[in-house]
């Protein structure tokens, strides 16, 4: 305990510049814009903003990329509270209260209470961070290429079994997975160092890049899918029928924090578990920890009619995602989200590998990013958040959508190009970007594609060293007891999850099918 | 998306997989001089799941059938490819491909113009100013970085002007 409270100091004084500081700062402005405008999420953001991050300092740059994760995360429920459209799929269980509340005129409780809950839920996941990440990475620098390989295995049957809806989601979610694996291979044999699926194409030696994966899964493939909505989005008429405001006075502040306390540590410690398993998210952490709080109210509770619970329980949870998504990350090496994916490509483009080694080689570097993190939710909310509640209705109620996902394209182009300066990267990215778009279209998940794209060399790796260690028998594969513990995890989690879907059973991770991704 | 839908895609995926094995591994992977054991321990998986998939989309069908007229349906996805899209590939393909003979501002203008009427703006003033406005300050951006975008016409002539 002591040595983790003096690696922290020491990640305090090597982190807490006035830069840094600021790269929170922007990335927490740039995180509320782009989580406020619905189509475009804080990871879009982040995505589009990676590539650019290779001429800046370490920290300034993964600083910042924090600052836009932990900002949108809050700023999904400025729309989902002022015109009941959620600007991120988890706010859209804020709006079942948060809306109601505004429609009273109560706007600046609504917004208020949404915003200390984030703040809550973000530094209690910081906090669960910070104390678990070194025991865990003192156990992961013990795991050997069979357990790695295993554990790999494992996060990624969670994924598919976790978030499957049916059984024909769980295929196609192990699908997605394969092809990510796929796609993986492109490129030098990472052992041999001979060639795999290149076609006589010297660009593709390399593989098929990293960022411009990500960017033309995610970024690109959203712009083809938001084409087909042109003119869909509308205000609707009640963001200007709100003609009586009522103040929030300091004493309603006292008394909605005592009604919320009990939800907002519930949920704060439920979004950080989930968040720490692989594949979660912020979406269906929201729901359940709204479930969770519309289940132990009494029957005078007004959920659904503006009560603070409700509002305060789902935001507690989903920024309790953004920080516990890491711990996977810094102690495994082993992205558990799409943020997490992106973040993992920040510390790539920085020459570091997340994961145990780099926590025991580079400690100032891991703790400067947990107070990083922490600080990050406080400054955030004090200096950018509320200020910026204006600027995002404004920004919100004027975006010209035809004039700005032409503009998204030409930023994603440029961030491609800008990484090798290669033109062939482009083609590669075009064809990826309607592969996302077919992909989205088929039912298939791309954050699945993504994880098993980063995760497939490491994969490949330890398999092949277990292999070589074993000389060949896969028995490796089930002598360790982890090794064997895992697979069998594994096993059970894909045979239960298709056993509940055959019973028809509901999960208690349910999301409604309007906010999936 | 209907059974059908969900059935040949299987198919195809099942296609592939049968591509992979007797084609793309020998002559992309073995031929290289690379093992072939971990693509296709990866290419089994993606048989399996597909044959899974196809097995499951099998049953989805008979599910279809068995309640058509009362719009039961066990498939998932979204649906027909729409034209916007596709012609947003199109104009962005065609963007790509003529950026080294055109350069970044002439192509990225063309670009704007065209993509912004795809996604229905009806001002011709606001498109012009983004048009004309982003691909300049872009180029601009990555000169004071002494960077450099794809260059055409328009980079000549700025090239020289600015001496």
């Amino acid at each position: 305990m002591g040595e983790i409270f003096g690696n922290l100091w020491d990640g305090a004084v090597f982190a807490l510049s006035l830069w840094n500081i600021l790269a929170i700062l922007i990335g927490y402005a740039i995180g509320i814009i782009a989580g406020a405008i619905p189509g475009v999420m804080a990871v879009t953001a982040m995505v589009l903003i990676l590539p650019y991050t290779f001429t800046l300092e370490p920290l300034f740059a993964i600083a910042m990329l924090m600052g836009i994760y932990k900002g949108g995360a809050y700023a999904g429920s400025i729309t989902a509270t002022l015109f009941n459209i959620p600007g991120t799929p988890e706010a859209a269980a804020t709006a079942l209260d948060s809306y109601p509340m505004f429609k009273q005129g109560m706007q600046k409780r609504s917004l208020e209470i949404a915003l200390w809950a984030s703040v809550f839920g973000g530094t209690v996941s910081n906090f669960l961070l910070v104390f678990t990440a070194p025991p865990l990475a003192e156990v992961a620098l013990r795991l050997g290429p069979s357990e790695i390989a295993a554990l790999i295995l494992f996060s990624l049957t969670a994924v598919i079994t976790l978030l499957g809806d049916s059984r024909m989601d769980i295929w196609k979610g192990f699908i997605s997975i394969t092809l990510g694996l796929m796609l993986a291979t492109v490129g030098l044999d990472n052992m041999s160092a001979s060639r795999r699926y290149v076609f006589g194409i010297e660009d593709l030696d390399n593989g098929v890049p990293f960022v411009l994966t990500i960017i033309a899964l995610l970024a690109l493939s959203e712009v083809f899918i938001q084409a087909e909505k042109v003119g869909g989005f509308t205000l609707g008429e009640a963001a200007s029928a709100v003609s009586k405001i009522i103040p929030y006075t300091w004493k309603q502040r006292w008394l909605d924090l005592k009604i919320c306390l009990k939800d907002l540590i519930r949920s704060s410690l439920i979004g950080s578990l989930l968040g720490a398993l692989p594949g979660i998210g912020a979406t269906t952490a929201a729901f359940v920890c709204y479930g969770e709080a519309r289940r132990s109210a009494k029957k005078n509770a007004r959920f659904g009619d503006g009560d603070p619970r409700g509002i305060a329980a789902p935001e507690a949870g989903n920024n309790a995602v953004a920080a516990s998504s890491l711990i996977p990350l810094v102690t495994l090496g082993i992205p558990g989200s799409v943020a997490a994916a992106v973040m993992y490509g920040a510390f790539m483009i920085q020459g570091m590998i997340p994961g145990p080694m780099l926590m025991m080689e580079h400690p100032e570097i891991i703790y400067g990013l947990f107070v990083l993190l922490i600080v990050t939710d406080f400054l955030g909310a004090f200096v950018i958040a509320l200020p910026f509640i204006s600027v995002v209705q404004k920004i919100f109620k004027n975006l010209n959508y035809s004039l700005f996902f032409p503009g998204v394209v030409v930023c994603c182009v440029v961030g491609v190009y800008a990484e090798e300066f290669n033109v062939f990267n482009l083609r590669i990215f075009l064809a990826l970007g309607f592969v996302g778009y077919i992909m989205r279209k088929m039912g298939m998940s791309i954050p699945p594609f993504i994880l098993a794209f980063i995760l497939g060399p490491i994969l490949e790796r330890n398999t092949r060293t277990a292999l070589l260690l074993s000389n060949g028998s896969p028995m490796i594969f089930l002598q360790s007891p982890i090794t064997l513990g895992l697979l069998i995890l594994a096993a059970v989690a894909l045979g239960w999850s298709l056993w509940r879907k055959t019973r028809g059973g509901k999960s208690v991770l349910e999301v409604p099918e309007e906010f999936k991704h | 998306m209907n059974a059908r839908s969900e059935l040949s895609i299987a198919t195809v995926l099942i296609g592939f997989s049968m591509l992979n094995y007797f084609y793309l591994i020998p002559t992309q992977v073995v031929a290289e001089g690379s093992s072939p054991v971990y693509p296709a321990l990866i290419n089994t998986m993606l048989l399996c799941f597909a044959l899974a998939y196809l097995a499951e989309g099998v049953r989805c069908w008979r599910k279809e059938k068995l309640a058509q007229g009362e719009g039961g349906s066990c498939s998932t996805g979204g649906g027909k490819l729409m034209v916007r899209p596709l012609a947003m590939l199109v104009v962005t393909g065609a963007w790509v491909l003529s950026m080294e003979y055109l350069g970044f501002i002439i192509s990225t203008f063309v670009f704007l113009m065209i993509a912004s009427r795809i996604f229905g703006s009806k001002s011709w003033s606001k498109t012009l100013i983004l048009s004309v406005a982003m691909p300049l300050i872009i180029s601009f951006v990555f000169r004071g970085l002494n960077a450099l975008l794809p260059e055409g016409p328009a980079e000549e002539l700025i090239n020289l002007i600015l001496g």
